[in-house]
């Protein structure tokens, strides 16, 4: 068996482990919010007659709900992305595949203090693709972005349709006090042949990286 | 008017007895069935307006509990829950006749709403038939 066999055979069982947990933990969370709509459904009906413990119960239903809501959006993403291994390739909405790769970057972000946001994202690009290499590079980017960008301000993400694809472009203002050699990273960009590009938006201090995604 | 009723068809337990018990608060009547065997039992005893029918169950799986059903009644109105990131199988499951499918977990309020419309659909080809057979008769009694 070659490297990329394995390589591919890795990548097969992370996604296939990835996907089997991730579904029996939609199952979990789906749960918790069914019980919990039962118990504020109860809460509701004795209201009347206890309400400090109704209320109180209800208090505790909320902060379990948020918490469902918030491992329910994390598990789809993790799923949808789990799933990018079922093909090697295959036709995608690249929009939904870069709103997922942007919600499970999200903790490297907040590590980093920076706030991703999706800024004009065109919904229409579908394209054939390898969907992880397109995933991987996609995440790359929004990394090299979270890594160079002001703490505290935002990086902003859009998709613009472009000649046989989309051109995602991540926007951000440089952090004044990195040490990071931005001429170094750009040489380093062109010398791996990286697809995508560092550049600068004039005097203003932003920057942009520019990722085009293309018919494969 | 009579109340609407529903099958709830989920391998997860808690999950479908819970959401049984929240239709049931919401003045549905509503049964439940852990696999697709027992489900298709209930389908050929009793009269629902609407099946909730996952998709991905151990065994007899959503797509085949789903073919089965039609073949018993092919007016049932089923609307799939899909858990999976890739909703094909959701699209796959309306191509073999499913009504309409969602993605887990599913708001209450939305799957209500769905009940309804499916309601209104079922009892719209019911009417439909009832006519067509009187229309029938009408013609071979050449009155």
């Amino acid at each position: 068996m070659n490297t990329e066999d394995k390589h591919n055979q890795s990548l097969s069982f992370m996604g296939e482990i990835t996907a089997s947990v991730t579904h029996e933990l939609n199952n979990v969370l789906g749960t918790i919010e069914q019980v919990t709509g039962l118990i504020e459904d109860l809460a509701a009906v004795d209201f009347a007659q206890n309400s400090e413990i109704a209320g109180k119960l209800l208090d505790v239903v909320e902060k379990v709900a948020r918490q469902s809501d918030r491992g329910t959006s994390l598990i789809k993403r993790l799923n949808r992305f789990a799933h990018l291994n079922d093909e090697p390739f295959g036709e995608y909405n690249i929009a939904e595949l870069l709103e997922t790769m942007i919600y499970l970057s999200e903790r490297a972000a907040k590590m980093n203090k920076v706030e991703l946001v999706a800024g004009t994202i065109d919904r229409d690009i579908i394209i054939g693709i390898r969907p992880l290499a397109t995933a991987k590079e996609i995440y790359d980017v929004i990394k090299l972005g979270i890594r160079l960008a002001n703490p505290s301000e935002k990086v902003e993400i859009d998709l613009h349709p472009c000649d046989n694809g989309g051109e995602m472009v991540v926007g951000f203002h440089l952090n004044p006090e990195s040490e990071v050699d931005v001429a170094n990273i750009q040489t380093n960009i062109a010398e791996d042949d990286l697809p995508y590009q560092l550049s600068g938006v004039g005097d203003t201090g932003r920057m942009k990286i520019t990722l085009s995604i293309t018919e494969s | 008017m009579d109340a609407t009723r529903v099958l709830i068809v989920d391998d997860e337990e808690d999950f479908a007895n819970a959401l049984s018990e929240r239709m049931r608060n919401r003045g549905l009547e509503a049964d439940t069935a852990f696999n697709g065997p027992d489900a298709i039992k209930l389908v050929k005893s009793h009269s629902y307006d609407a099946i909730v029918l996952d998709l991905a169950m151990p065994g007899m799986d959503g797509i085949e509990t789903l073919k089965r059903m039609l073949a018993v009644n092919a007016n049932l109105q089923v609307i799939i829950l899909t858990g999976q990131a890739t909703v094909s199988k959701g699209v796959e499951a309306v191509k073999e006749g499913a009504f309409e499918f969602l993605e887990k977990p599913v708001r209450l309020d939305e799957l209500v709403g769905k009940i309804g419309q499916a309601k209104s659909v079922g009892t719209a080809l019911t009417e439909s038939r009832i006519n067509d057979m009187i229309d029938e008769i009408v013609k071979r009694k050449g009155w």
